[in-house]
């Protein structure tokens, strides 16, 4: 017998083939259709018929709890005038253009290297500009134009946007630079990895909406907490493991080592906000000294997109703001390559106080903070861009402590300087020196450069080890002329 | 669907056929092009592999001949290939290692030794064998990946996986496969 026919016999086997490789979802199979109606010169329809439950599918599968994210947003980001134009010089001084549409067959590109050209749907454009990655992280750059009205504008949320890498990845979309006379929007994403090696990677973004027109509010619930309280009683409480929590943020939520994270009871309170249907108090409490309260959101949103809340005096103004958070799901969330970046696919939110004493809620009420747009454009912009890395990464291994918590490794790229701290036994605020804190780095021409914190990744496949991103995002820094950083006023030399 | 309606739709050019094929055996092959790609090749280049397969079919139905298999093992045994090849292809090294001729070589000797008789006591031999030494054998026997490619795959030694192979094929060739 030879080999095909033994394994032809083999694959009748109870056998275990199917975990050797990789995962496969609905996605694949509706990329292998597309691809052999494609080759085979047939329509596919029977393609794209398909394509939005495949979509929806994979949105509601979402993601990973083996590692979290959030990105810090700097004011300049918020206000929209991030101006990228030295990171797309860069780029292009290397790769003599920037965006290129090029047969996927082709490929060559070293740097950025959108697949296909831009995708329209009901007049609104969608163009992959750039996108570059060290070992831990993509940057990519896309506009959206509208080409025949003017829905477009400096509001602009991409509302339903799944892309699919890896499972252990979390991302964020943003609006970077608004061009009112072209009515384009230049958007940024950022994709963090806790696996090496992206360089090379494929990510296929999907739009399925977009928001804009947005009015703000401010909404005064008109609940006083202290009343919600004294009508709930002892809060109970639950533990849930982390395959439940969706993200975290805050120095109040930086239980590094936990496995499992203790809670108000998912659920133990529903208390409707009257006038806003989709949002309800879901549990209310003091826990572990730090008040609580957990909300839970409404999928069906309409076109209303939460933001957060804070408490306030009679007066509206803010009294507290929550110092952490919790984002977490009614059950376990499927591990797929597939990841949602809309909030209200969350479920439930828990937000944490710095207040211990009862006394200091005395005549604070609840205000939520969201946006109500006044369109929302559909299609199914869908895109595929190889990402590639500028230069080689630097790492450099230390064990540096700052406070209880130790810098184990620094890793210098273009786009940033990435610093992994080990928390070794669980305190709380080990990183919060961190938080706080500029990285500078100092050049071997004397110069110095100072970058905020950019992103922060949690890795729950390496128990307590936490990734700090310094980045200036739109810009490249020159790896090579770096002499030394400074963290926290600890400098770490490089070496030669 | 049995096999003869789905060859016959091909051959009727009929791509309600074809869907329904690709519904019915993505995941199947899917499982075998992605278990030779894994960390060589990206997910994408596992599509391109599958859909391949199914484009084959689709363009040659009468290359199969169902008096030598069922049209699954066919179409398992043409994502077999294409999946070598375009591994073979990303890592551009036709030469082939004496390590690795060593190895192939003593694979022929196990080939050698299977009568169909024997062959389900091998396959239940095979399902019998410890993770990861099953999969190293199913890489180099079935898959003909070097020890090179199964450890970049598995992210283990070669060294680790020359041994392993070695110490699993030992194994197996003490059952006794002709009685």
């Amino acid at each position: 017998m030879n080999k095909d026919e033994i394994f032809r016999e083999y694959l009748k086997s109870e056998n275990n083939i199917d975990e050797y490789g990789y995962r496969f979802c609905d996605y694949n199979l509706h990329g292998i259709k597309k691809k052999f109606y494609e080759k085979a010169g047939l329509s596919d329809d029977i393609t794209c018929l398909k394509l939005k439950s495949h979509k929806r599918k994979a949105r509601l599968g979402i993601w990973i709890a083996a590692s979290l994210i959030i990105c810090i947003m700097s004011g300049a980001i918020a206000l929209g005038i991030l101006d990228v134009s030295p990171i797309f010089d860069a780029i292009k001084e290397k790769n003599g253009r920037l965006v290129k549409n090029i047969d996927p067959e082709k490929t060559g590109d070293p740097v950025a290297q959108p697949a296909y050209v831009s995708k329209i749907y009901d007049g609104i454009e969608i163009q992959t500009l750039a996108a570059i990655c060290d070992s831990d992280t993509v940057y990519l750059y896309f506009t959206v134009r509208d080409l025949t009205e003017d829905r477009i504008d400096e509001t602009i949320l991409i509302d339903d946007l799944i892309y699919i890498l890896d499972k252990e990845t979390q991302g964020t979309c943003r609006l970077i630079s608004f061009d009112g006379e072209t009515k384009t929007a230049t958007m940024m994403m950022t994709i963090s990895s806790s696996r090496k090696m992206l360089s090379g990677r494929t990510i296929t973004l999907i739009i399925n909406s977009i928001l804009s027109g947005a009015e703000k509010h401010e909404y005064d619930t008109g609940l006083e907490i202290s009343e919600i309280l004294s009508g709930t009683g002892v809060s109970e409480t639950e533990v849930i493991s982390y395959e439940y929590i969706r993200y975290r943020y805050g120095v109040f939520a930086q239980d590094l080592t936990a496995k499992e994270y203790k809670i108000l009871k998912k659920g133990g309170l529903s208390l409707k906000i009257p006038g806003l249907d989709w949002l309800e108090i879901s549990n209310i409490g003091f826990m572990d000294g730090k008040f609580r309260i957990q909300i839970k959101l409404d999928k069906n949103l309409d076109r209303n997109r939460y933001e957060s809340i804070f408490l306030a005096d009679p007066d509206n103004n803010a009294v507290y703001q929550s110092r952490g958070y919790f984002g977490f799901t009614a059950d376990p969330l499927d591990k797929t390559s597939a990841t949602t970046l809309r909030v209200s696919d969350y479920n439930y939110i828990e937000y944490l106080f710095d207040i211990s004493d009862v006394k200091e809620l005395d005549r604070l009420k609840l205000v939520v903070k969201y946006s109500e747009y006044e369109r929302m454009i559909t299609g199914k912009w869908e895109d595929k861009i190889t990402v590639r890395a500028y230069a080689e990464s630097r790492e450099i291994k230390t064990s540096i402590s700052i406070g209880r918590a130790t810098i184990e490794k620094v890793i210098l790229s273009p786009l940033g300087v990435t610093v992994i701290v080990g928390v070794k036994t669980q305190v709380g605020n080990e990183l919060s020196a961190i938080y706080d804190t500029d990285l500078i780095i100092n050049y071997k021409n004397g110069g110095t450069d100072r970058f905020s914190l950019w992103l922060e990744h949690y890795n729950d496949n390496t128990a307590g080890q936490y990734n700090l991103k310094f980045s200036p995002a739109n810009r490249l820094i020159d790896v090579e002329s770096i002499e030394s950083i400074t963290i926290d006023g600890i400098t770490i030399s490089l070496g030669e | 669907m049995d096999d003869k309606t789905i060859i016959d739709g091909i051959f009727a050019k009929d791509s309600n056929v074809m869907g329904s094929l690709m519904d019915k055996y993505s995941r199947f092959l899917w499982s075998i092009a992605g278990a030779i790609l894994k960390n060589a090749s990206t997910e994408e280049d596992v599509e391109e592999c599958v859909s391949d397969a199914f484009l084959h079919i689709w363009l040659h139905p009468e290359d199969f001949d169902p008096d030598r298999g069922d049209l699954k093992g066919y179409l398992a045994l043409l994502t077999k290939s294409k999946a070598i090849d375009r591994l073979r292809k990303s890592r551009k090294t036709a030469a082939i290692s004496l390590d690795d001729e060593i190895v192939m070589k003593s694979d022929d000797i196990l080939e050698n030794l299977i009568v169909k008789e024997d062959l389900s006591k091998l396959i239940k031999s095979i399902n019998a064998l410890k993770e990861p030494n099953r999969e190293i054998l199913i890489r180099r026997f079935f898959f003909g990946q070097k020890p090179s490619e199964i450890s970049r795959a598995l992210s283990i030694p070669v060294r680790q996986v020359e041994n392993r192979l070695y110490r699993t094929k030992q194994r197996l060739m003490q059952i006794p496969v002709r009685e």
